[in-house]
């Protein structure tokens, strides 16, 4: 499973400050912190859905353009977290 | 195939006939991580059934060009594509990608008939004075596809779904193929009979043994001959040899309110099994969760179904019907453990299933005696909580340890209504 391993992001599940515009209903991070960085959102590269319960949770694949990160944003918390990064 | 108009669709000149488009999704899976993952871009990969054990489930067209199939095992995939990338299915991705082109689609037209995750049937007739010819509107439809959700899809089209899912299967990937009714003896004629979806090897196989293997030949083949060799379906596979299929779009928001016929889970355990203890903890936890599903469609059932599989596919259904109709998972469990305990098992288990079917709904019988009054009314507080914070917020003590079970997305599952989970 090695070549599995490799590709797969590793989860880090912890909460991150996130600078997101939220307009038209929709939102969108624009850069958030991790270990005291930056990271700029360069691309949104898949938004998708969850449901924890009955709380909705956004899911955005996010790249800086090196990275490759899965931040969750809680929309009954309001809260956000870094699920996974690469 | 000709890039016809309307014009194409109308048999004869004076006959409408329906003008049906199959949307499939190009190698859905993969091209979805590809669009999550830049790194996977352009790259041959797969996605597989999930890190422990399974099968490749959708190869990109990079790995599809080295010969890596659906259905492989990652050992013959990786024979196939040495610099193979897999990735572990996410369903969480695929439904929700699914919902949104859900939307697409509905906007052209309110029959969509979702036929898998990754495939969908519309029935476009009488569109056209607002969204344009047939044609029109399928290339309409990958045009949004591509811009809203950057995937490809491959389009057919034609008077029926028989006809219209054989378009779509012509030119992969980012296909558009129209066959008009003036088209399909000419499409048939030399077609070999497995090109048409419902003739697996099998039908295949026994086709040939009367000397079918063309639609052609299907097509000509006196009804009492096919009716003599396969029974009741022998008019279907004449009308099938003559591209003649009248099976309407079973639209989406009818499939929502379709009473359920029966509603179970399994899970493929990440190692085989063969500790009785162990599997009668996972038909708990199945139990529970397919209690959960009834109670929350209103549903008691009074069949309750055992699946179980060895490590070698031998696969084996126990049934055990009930004097009363339970949507309780202690009831479903005490009869699923009922069934593993009458079978000795010969070899470690690899998958298990629970189901309920025989169902009744919006009917129960009023609980009589004080103990199980107690018992609906815990089981009607956890889901509450459940429903509310999330699966097992709230279980028994003893799935506190339970199975962490892989989510795999059921054939006939639905962005809504009883075959969402």
């Amino acid at each position: 499973m090695d070549t599995i391993m490799a590709l797969m992001l590793t989860e880090r599940n912890e909460p991150i400050s996130v600078f997101a515009e939220f307009s038209g209903g929709a939102v969108k991070p624009v850069w958030f912190s991790l270990n005291g960085r930056r990271i700029r959102v360069g691309e949104i590269t898949l938004i998708w859905k969850t449901r924890k319960g009955s709380t909705p949770i956004l899911h955005f694949s996010v790249t800086d353009g090196e990275g490759l990160y899965e931040i969750q944003y809680n929309t009954g918390t309001f809260s956000w977290r870094l699920a996974a990064c690469a | 195939m000709k890039s016809n108009t309307t014009q194409g669709l109308f048999h004869g000149g004076w006959r409408p006939v329906r003008s049906v488009l199959h949307i499939d999704m190009n190698a859905f899976f993969a091209s979805v991580e590809q669009r999550a993952n830049p790194a996977l871009r352009g790259k041959a990969m797969a996605v597989i059934g999930s890190e422990h054990r399974g099968v490749v489930l959708s190869p990109s067209y990079e790995a599809r060009a080295f010969g890596v199939k659906t259905g492989m095992t990652y050992g013959e995939a990786r024979k196939a594509c040495p610099g193979l990338r897999l990735v572990a299915a996410d369903p969480a991705k695929y439904s929700y990608t699914c919902e949104k082109l859900i939307g697409i689609w509905s906007d052209f037209s309110p029959l969509v008939e979702l036929f898998s995750i990754d495939e969908a049937f519309l029935d476009v007739t009488g569109c056209e004075r607002l969204f344009g010819d047939p044609l029109r509107i399928a290339i309409r439809i990958k045009e949004r596809v591509w811009s809203e959700e950057n995937l490809t899809c491959s389009i057919g089209i034609a008077p029926n779904k028989l006809l219209a899912k054989l378009g779509s299967d012509m030119q992969k990937p980012d296909g558009l193929v129209l066959i008009t009714p003036d088209d399909v003896d000419g499409v048939l004629e030399n077609l070999p009979v497995r090109e048409l979806c419902g003739i697996g090897p099998s039908l295949e196989r026994s086709l040939a043994s009367i000397g079918i293997r063309t639609c052609g030949e299907l097509g000509r083949t006196p009804l009492e001959k096919l009716t003599a060799r396969f029974g009741v379906i022998g008019e279907r596979l004449q009308n099938m040899g003559r591209g003649i299929d009248d099976d309407p779009i079973a639209a989406l928001e009818a499939a929502y309110e379709e009473p359920a016929k029966s509603i179970g889970h399994s899970m493929t355990l990440t190692e085989d099994c063969a500790d009785i203890a162990l599997i009668e903890r996972h038909i708990l936890q199945l139990a529970e969760k397919v209690g959960r599903r009834l109670r929350r469609g209103s549903y008691n059932g009074r069949t309750v179904s055992l699946t179980l599989r060895y490590a070698d596919f031998q696969t084996f259904s126990r049934q055990k019907k009930l004097f009363h109709a339970v949507n309780h998972g202690l009831d479903i469990y005490a009869a699923a453990r009922e069934m593993l305990r009458e079978r000795s098992l010969t070899q470690p288990i690899r998958l298990v299933g629970v189901s309920v079917s025989n169902l009744e709904r919006g009917v129960s019988q009023m609980p009589l005696f004080d103990d199980e009054r107690k018992r609906t009314v815990v089981a009607g507080a956890m889901d509450e909580i459940n429903d509310r914070y999330g699966d097992y917020t709230v279980t028994r003590g003893s799935l506190a340890e339970r199975y962490w079970h892989e989510r795999v997305i059921s054939p006939a599952w639905r962005p809504r209504g009883d075959r969402q989970y």
